[in-house]
């Protein structure tokens, strides 16, 4: 049976067998890993709330790679508004952040402590006070606008695109000039640590990201100048 | 455990008293010294109280458990007729010998009302907590105590489920709430040993031992009297079972004693003659714990606890809103 379950790996899934006891490791024959089995939620008072039964995919190229994230007790109603599909996938956060996240080693347990876990509490928290605890992304691209107006800490579309634009076509301002952005500070101390970010985005994710921007910015596509109506109260990161 | 705290809590004033009984006031003080005196008394007569505490009782409810609460000492209800038939009857039976070990050396820091309180309190929770899951309390040896599980209306596999899951759970008490208690006050913990064997249908021979008002019914068997030398192979709180066990109930929570103790200690019993080896295994009831169902564990500190069967909705939501807005969902087409 061919797996791919080197020393590396190994040690990593037993620390999230140390962890999380009835998470199981499953080497598929196709190589591919998966963890199966129940996460316990409790809350920093040591409270317990409730159990999901869970099923995680390892990336094939782990530790690179977004692990996904699928409930299986069914306790989340699949609704989107709840953040899940319909086969219990769930959107733990947005592509962007995770792609940039996964940029460097993405071990499994940091994947279930940074977001498998926060994102089930949540759903806990949700099932009793009938809000999420904390910031949503919206659906859709609207989520991706406000990703990116996190990360440019700004909410000017025309400025995003011109960044995004640049760094595909390498016309980016040089070090020492001064930002795009009107901060009065050099580029290399402004907006250069963001395009750095963008470094680990897919180009393909950049290009079409960019279109969507442009259309939104184009004022006589009817729908998007509605969409964009609606953007101007994000603010992103709050 | 909070299940247990109610235990804790009884050793825990015991200890208290005590300290208070050799305060300088309190020694050329008659009255006070004979009120402390008598309310230890008390402390290790609630000790005595016949019924699990309630805290034990909800957990018989939370895991869907019939508990064998109104029973006598060396009477199984499934074989009393024996007592009076004074005949035989064969039917498989799990032993449990537990052994509550270190309480010599309490005396070293207690009067023997309050090791009595100690041990005893120790003793009863162990007795209540076999209650619980069904087990039959046949005999009580000092610091020991044999206890059956399984009869007539139980499988076999769920009476050895029952029969492990009460052995981890009162050892899981003895390793975290007692020991973590005695090395506060910087006094060597005391400690469980437990041995568990299965005797099949035809291994396990039911009868009256004794005569008249001096008998038990009880059983002879090999499997029976190799619990107790199994218990004296485990480690400080710890579980050794036999290979009925094992074939009972297969998992992978088991590995041989010899690997522990080394090649001699394989074997509990061996009869050459009929080429019959009978290995002694360690139960690693640490693992059949925490993947119990009924178990869950708060990945924080490793901590575990009982699953209630409902979550009180009361409970205040700011311990788990501080982890829960770490999460910033979205819902889209892409991976996230």
């Amino acid at each position: 049976m061919a797996t791919r379950l080197d020393k590396e790996a190994t040690q990593d899934f037993a620390e999230v067998r140390r962890h999380f006891p009835k998470l199981l490791t499953i080497a598929l024959e196709s190589g591919n890993v998966l963890f199966e089995g129940d996460i316990d939620i409790f809350d920093q008072q040591g409270v317990y709330w409730n159990t999901y039964n869970i099923r995680i995919t390892v990336p094939t190229q782990y530790p690179r790679g977004v692990p996904e994230l699928h409930e299986v007790s069914q306790l989340i109603e699949r609704v989107i508004d709840r953040h899940i599909d319909k086969d219990g996938w769930c959107c733990v956060g947005v592509s962007h952040e995770l792609f940039i996240r996964a940029h460097r080693d993405f071990r499994i347990i940091d994947f279930l402590s940074e977001y498998a876990y926060p994102y089930l509490a949540n759903q806990s928290y949700f099932m009793v006070e009938g809000h999420f605890a904390g910031f949503e992304y919206k659906h859709g691209f609207g989520g991706v606008i406000q990703f990116y107006q996190k990360l440019f800490k700004t909410q000017d579309f025309e400025l995003i695109s011109k960044f995004i634009d640049s760094f595909l076509h390498t016309r980016l301002p040089r070090y020492r000039d001064m930002c795009w952005c009107g901060s009065g500070r050099k580029y290399r101390k402004c907006h250069l640590l963001v395009i750095n970010e963008l470094k680990k985005i897919s180009k393909t994710q950049l290009k079409s990201d960019l279109s969507n921007f442009q259309l939104i910015q184009t004022p006589q596509v009817p729908f998007f100048k509605q969409f964009r109506r609606g953007m101007t109260s994000i603010v992103a990161g709050s | 455990m909070e299940i247990y705290k109610s235990y804790l809590d009884n050793i825990r004033a015991a200890l208290a008293n005590e300290i208070q009984l050799s305060a300088p006031e309190v020694m050329f003080n008659e009255d006070r010294k004979r009120s402390l005196l008598e309310e230890q008394k008390q402390l290790l007569k609630k000790t005595k109280n016949a019924q699990p505490l309630p805290s034990l009782q909800d957990l018989s409810s939370d895991w869907g458990l019939r508990p064998a609460l109104n029973q006598k000492l060396g009477l199984h209800p499934d074989f009393q007729h024996l007592k009076y038939e004074n005949g035989v009857e064969y039917h498989y039976i799990h032993s449990m010998f537990i052994d509550i070990k270190g309480s010599t050396n309490l005396f070293k820091y207690y009067s023997p009302l309050v090791v009595a309180i100690v041990t005893n309190t120790i003793q009863i929770a162990a007795i209540h907590t076999c209650m619980v899951f069904g087990g039959y309390i046949q005999r009580l040896h000092g610091d020991g105590t044999l206890v059956y599980f399984g009869g007539k209306q139980q499988t076999r596999s769920d009476s050895v489920q029952r029969c492990l899951s009460a052995a981890s759970l009162f050892t899981h008490f003895m390793k975290t709430d007692i020991k973590s208690f005695f090395e506060s006050r910087g006094i060597k913990p005391i400690y469980t040993r437990i041995g568990i064997d299965y005797g099949n249908d035809d291994d396990v021979l039911w009868m009256l031992a004794g005569a008249g008002e001096a008998s038990e019914v009880t059983t002879c068997s090999l499997h029976t009297s190799l619990a107790p030398k199994m218990q004296a192979n485990a480690k400080g709180n710890g579980i050794v079972v036999g290979d009925n066990v094992v074939g009972l109930f297969p998992s992978e929570f088991y590995s041989p004693v010899a690997a522990r103790l080394g090649e001699e200690h394989r074997y509990i019993f061996r009869n050459q003659a009929k080429n019959f080896n009978y290995t002694q295994y360690d139960f690693d009831w640490e693992t059949y714990l925490v993947q119990n169902e009924h178990i869950a564990t708060n990945h924080f500190n490793g901590t575990i606890h009982i699953k209630p069967r409902q979550v009180k909705v009361v409970q205040p939501t700011t311990g788990l809103a501080s982890i829960a807005a770490v999460s910033n969902p979205y819902y889209g087409n892409q991976v996230g």
